[in-house]
């Protein structure tokens, strides 16, 4: 939920970055440019300025009868400011304190008081060509909009921290049932209330971590994963889903850490083995444990 | 730590977890317990609230009264007054507030919300996520965004408009659904007509003309580039579309 022209319908041209979205003809463009930095408790925007190939739009900022303003956006957080920019460098801080998760970053083009373009101007696509407009102060006129970013504040978080999975019961399964259902936060592992009851117990027992990993943990984030992500996803579509999606955004994160890149669909084939890897190989530790369990109670079968 | 320093703190994780992933029967302990919160304490081994480096200035009383609404606007600006240096991380934690819920202002928190079913008390007290959506619903989390969407700094009295965020659920709902609200000269343009109309006509509005208000001042953003507007500006655009629908809301009569 964040301010997106999108696709939407203008009453006289516009220009998009998205060449889809723009009634500008294809050698005119706009484009937002900065780099991000964060330093302590601020976040730096670097070197943020416009640049267009558009004569008209040019002419327009140039001559002061529009401003281009960069917008920043972090629903999450209620957060929503505007800074006037240029064709010409400038740099932008803002306190981290006040972000918290996903954030986008746009630049629009709006205009200082109302404009009649003439039928001579020749930046639009055939279709608005010749036809003379009429645009109000305040109009949006160029958009480049939609770079988006996550703050995150504990980088160093562990996936196998405990809170993106939540184990719980659900009395109408019978003993043996579990399905996953991955949230925005975290997977959510549901089974039978017996079987819960028997998981809370147990699970104050950090030795017996590796098991539930193998039957719990392991299946459900493999399971998620693969909802989530197809293997038509690029790499922007992957970023996007790590935002909308807190555990998945973990996933990344310690797929980054462990593999010094950036997880991609072709690694969906690689699954089981990465998810294990990430865990530590919880499978095999798993039957050491309950191996090691068994040797305490003196070795005891009970197989007749 | 300073003497009247309070340390801020969240409930831990693990708890949160434990309590959602057995929703029904805390709901029912809380449904048996409306006067003090420290039952939780009891059913846990461990603290079930953890610290953060983070302190409020003074401690956070919260006033009770048993009619919820007679404190309902001093209490949102105790707590938004208290919480507003926290950083975002903090404050839009579903662990924080949880805290504040059970430590902070445990009667008000219950008075808050009539817990009707299991799924209120999970989305009300203990909500699935952190954030936006998740904390302006949670029981003392919304009284902070009250607060938060009214606030005018520019106003001698900063706290002039917060009464219209507490007496017009609907306009509360409309409000946190729409991101063009962050913008605080927009939402202070909204509840300044919505005074403007309790000054003179003395009226609530209904859900219907709240709906319409919101609605017209998002079409705003249709194309135009509303964030460079000053408040002024912007209450002027909506007024003159929302006058010619309710023109009976600003007649002289």
């Amino acid at each position: 939920m964040h301010m997106h022209v999108g696709s939407r319908l203008f009453p006289y041209p516009v220009l998009n970055t998205v060449r889809t979205n723009s009634t500008y003809k294809k050698d005119c463009s706009f484009k937002l440019y900065f780099t991000k930095e964060v330093v302590g408790d601020l976040l730096y925007l670097k070197n943020v300025y416009c640049t267009t190939t558009s004569p008209y739009l040019s002419s327009l900022i140039k001559e002061e009868k529009a401003k281009i303003y960069l917008h920043f956006e972090c629903s999450q957080a209620f957060l929503r400011k505007t800074y006037e920019i240029s064709l010409m460098p400038k740099t932008i801080t803002i306190s981290c304190a006040e972000v918290y998760g996903p954030f986008t970053i746009s630049a629009y083009v709006s205009l200082c008081k109302d404009i009649v373009i003439n039928k001579d101007v020749n930046d639009f696509v055939d279709q608005y060509q010749g036809v003379r407009f009429r645009i109000e102060k305040n109009d949006i006129i160029a958009v480049d909009e939609g770079h988006k970013d996550v703050m995150r504040f504990n980088e160093d978080e562990d996936i196998k921290k405990s809170s993106i999975f939540q184990v719980c019961p659900d009395d109408s399964y019978p003993t043996g049932k579990m399905t996953v259902e991955p949230l925005r936060d975290v997977i959510n592992i549901k089974v039978a209330k017996d079987v819960h009851e028997k998981y809370r117990e147990l699970s104050r027992s950090s030795a017996l971590e590796p098991v539930f990993f193998s039957l719990f943990i392991t299946p459900a984030l493999i399971q998620s994963i693969n909802s989530l992500v197809s293997n038509e996803c690029t790499p922007e579509e992957i970023d996007e889903l790590g935002m909308d999606n807190l555990w998945f955004s973990s996933f990344l994160n310690s797929y980054r850490n462990k593999y010094d890149r950036d997880f991609e669909a072709k690694d969906l084939k690689n699954l089981d083995d990465i998810v294990q890897n990430l865990f530590g190989y919880p499978c095999g530790e798993a039957v050491i444990t309950i191996g090691k369990i068994f040797a305490n109670q003196g070795g005891k079968r009970n197989d007749g | 730590m300073m003497a009247n320093e309070v340390r801020v703190r969240l409930m831990k994780p693990g708890v949160y977890n434990t309590i959602r992933a057995n929703s029904k029967e805390y709901y029912e302990k809380i449904k048996s317990h409306p006067d003090d919160g420290s039952w939780l304490r009891k059913c846990f081994k461990e603290d079930p609230f953890e610290d953060t480096e983070y302190f409020f200035d003074e401690e956070l009383i919260l006033l009770y009264d048993d009619d919820y609404y007679k404190y309902a606007v001093d209490n949102g600006i105790r707590l938004y007054e208290a919480t507003k240096k926290l950083p975002a991380y903090i404050l839009y934690s579903r662990y924080f507030w949880a805290w504040i819920n059970f430590e902070i202002g445990y009667r008000q928190a219950i008075q808050s919300v009539d817990l009707t079913s299991v799924r209120t008390f999970e989305n009300t007290w203990f909500p699935s996520a952190d954030g936006r959506q998740y904390i302006a619903r949670s029981v003392l989390g919304r009284e902070y965004i009250k607060v938060k969407f009214s606030i005018d700094e520019k106003k001698e009295n900063k706290y002039e408009l917060t009464p219209c965020m507490f007496h017009n659920r609907t306009l509360y709902i409309e409000m946190i659904s729409r991101s063009l609200t962050d913008n605080p000269n927009f939402s202070l343009a909204i509840l300044g007509i919505v005074k403007n109309i309790y000054d003179s006509k003395n009226k609530i509005l209904s859900t219907e003309q709240a709906g319409d208000l919101l609605k017209i001042g998002c079409q705003l953003g249709s194309v135009m580039y509303v964030d460079s507007l000053s408040k002024n500006e912007i209450e002027k655009l909506i007024l003159d579309k929302y006058k010619k629908k309710y023109t009976y809301l600003f007649d002289n009569k």
